[in-house]
């Protein structure tokens, strides 16, 4: 009877155990939850930064990014540079990102990149991340014009194939992306003055209504500056945690304290966004409405 | 003696106004002999490395890792071995050393400078050049000053300008290898 009795005992115990492992598990990880609209026919992508460490923590991330695609089928990714951390031969490209987003990668979904300062310029070549062999290229999705820039070397040459490119697309919505943020609160880097000495009369002349970055290793949505939205979403695979400097009155949201991605959908003339922690929490989410030309 | 003393004045003004016209005339002619002559022997560098390139094995715009690491070393094989008796002021002349330190003087004033000078020595720490060997491809590359690369003599679309501690560097764009550099570039 006793031996019965411990057997029951026992077996209490590993029940609840169990239970109370499904739910430090669901606490880790939500199920995906969304505040985007879903809409039939919208622009649906990702925007990440400063991915590739090949580390465990780019890897978790890249598991909730799976599990959001499930409920919301984001078509493409754009990654805003540092792509690759500390060297780049052949099997450097498998840890630092085909492994981890294999399952995107199987599903079909595209990877736009940009150069970051820590990304050789031989990048352009490789095939998964659709440079075409350029440093900075455009491609168009529905009503949108993405233009990837090369912030490591703003030349004479780029400068002036903004110019040309931008003024002659006629598109609903410009977005540019690139690594280095003309407007950040970042306490390690801050702010590219210089950068945006040059790029910021360009896409204001040609109208453009939002820009991603990274560079900094968190997430930082700027008040808009001149009709622009800057986002910085560079906390893909590394964290400096607490960097956003406390009270500057650029921040319109930060997140400086996970890793996080941004999901984008663009519904006619409102862009939707909603950023995710890589706990499967949603830490900032709203619209922005495209600039009247 | 009213009108004889506004004359002088006048014809001394003339005089300063003129000498100095012809001053920056001066100047300016030299530093576009100065650019030109730069520009010539960087393009020669470019067609020499052109060459070589289209003798390694060819990569196209959707290459896989392998292809590109036997390009990039192919390439930097072929460059390393047709420059090894490169020397530093093949492009650095000292004519060329002293104009660009006047561009970088004029171009990084105040926050400019401040910002570049903080990020330069925090990111190229410790980084070693020498003239055919290769930047340390684990190292970051420092973002040039978009200003400054509009006002320094242009290069070919196959190499680039690029800060490293107190030294200016002409890196190859897809080897990293060091074409030539030049000290206190930010002193």
């Amino acid at each position: 009877m006793k031996r019965f009795a411990a057997l029951i005992l026992l077996s209490v115990v590993v029940f609840s155990g169990q239970l109370s492992s499904v739910g430090a598990q669901t606490a880790v990880a939500p199920a995906p939850s969304l505040t985007l609209p879903k809409a039939e026919g919208s622009i649906k992508f990702l925007a990440i930064g400063d991915t590739g460490t090949g580390g465990p923590l780019q890897a978790e991330l890249a598991k909730v990014m799976e599990s959001y695609r499930k409920v919301f089928p984001y078509e493409f990714v754009i990654l805003v540079g540092d792509n690759m951390y500390g060297g780049e031969k052949a099997e450097d490209f498998k840890k630092k990102f085909e492994d981890p987003y294999r399952p995107l990668l199987d599903a079909g979904v595209k990877f736009y990149a940009t150069l970051g300062n820590h990304d050789e310029s031989n990048q352009r070549f490789y095939e998964l991340f659709n440079m075409n062999g350029e440093e900075y290229y455009r491609f168009k999705k529905g009503d949108a014009v993405f233009y990837s820039l090369n912030s490591n070397y703003m030349d004479k040459r780029q400068i002036k194939w903004i110019g040309d490119e931008m003024g002659k697309d006629k598109a609903d919505w410009k977005i540019a992306f690139f690594h280095h943020p003309p407007y950040s609160s970042g306490g390690r880097h801050g702010s590219s003055g210089d950068l945006r000495s040059i790029l910021e009369p360009l896409f204001v002349q040609n109208g453009v209504d939002v820009v991603f970055t990274g560079h900094e290793h968190f997430y930082e949505r700027l008040k808009p500056q001149k009709g622009i939205t800057y986002f910085v979403t560079g906390a893909g695979g590394k964290l400096r945690a607490g960097d956003v400097k406390d009270n500057s009155p650029m921040t319109a949201k930060a997140f400086d304290t996970d890793l996080s991605f941004m999901l984008v959908e663009i519904v006619k003339d409102t862009m939707h966004f909603q950023v995710i922690s890589r706990s499967g929490a949603t830490v900032d989410s709203g619209t922005i409405r495209h600039r009247d030309d | 003696m009213g009108n004889r003393t506004a004359l002088i004045f006048a014809f001394v003004l003339l005089w300063a106004f003129t000498s100095s016209v012809e001053g920056q005339t001066t100047r300016v002619a030299s530093d576009k002999k100065v650019i030109t002559k730069f520009e010539s022997d960087a393009e020669r560098i470019h067609v020499q490395r052109e060459t070589l390139r289209s003798r390694v094995p060819k990569i196209s715009v959707d290459a896989t890792p392998a292809e590109i690491e036997t390009n990039k070393r192919s390439l930097l094989e072929a460059m390393a071995l047709a420059r090894k008796d490169a020397k530093m002021g093949e492009l650095f002349t000292s004519d060329a050393k002293k104009l660009i330190r006047k561009i970088i003087q004029t171009e990084l004033k105040g926050w400019k400078r401040d910002e570049l000078r903080k990020t330069v020595l925090q990111e190229t720490r410790g980084v070693v050049l020498n003239v055919n060997s290769v930047y340390p491809p684990s190292r970051e590359l420092v973002e040039m000053s978009p200003s400054l690369l509009l006002a320094l003599p242009q290069l070919p679309r196959s190499m680039r300008y690029r800060f490293a501690g107190q030294y200016l560097a002409i890196l190859d764009r897809d080897t990293g290898i060091v074409i030539d550099f030049m000290k206190n570039a930010l002193a």
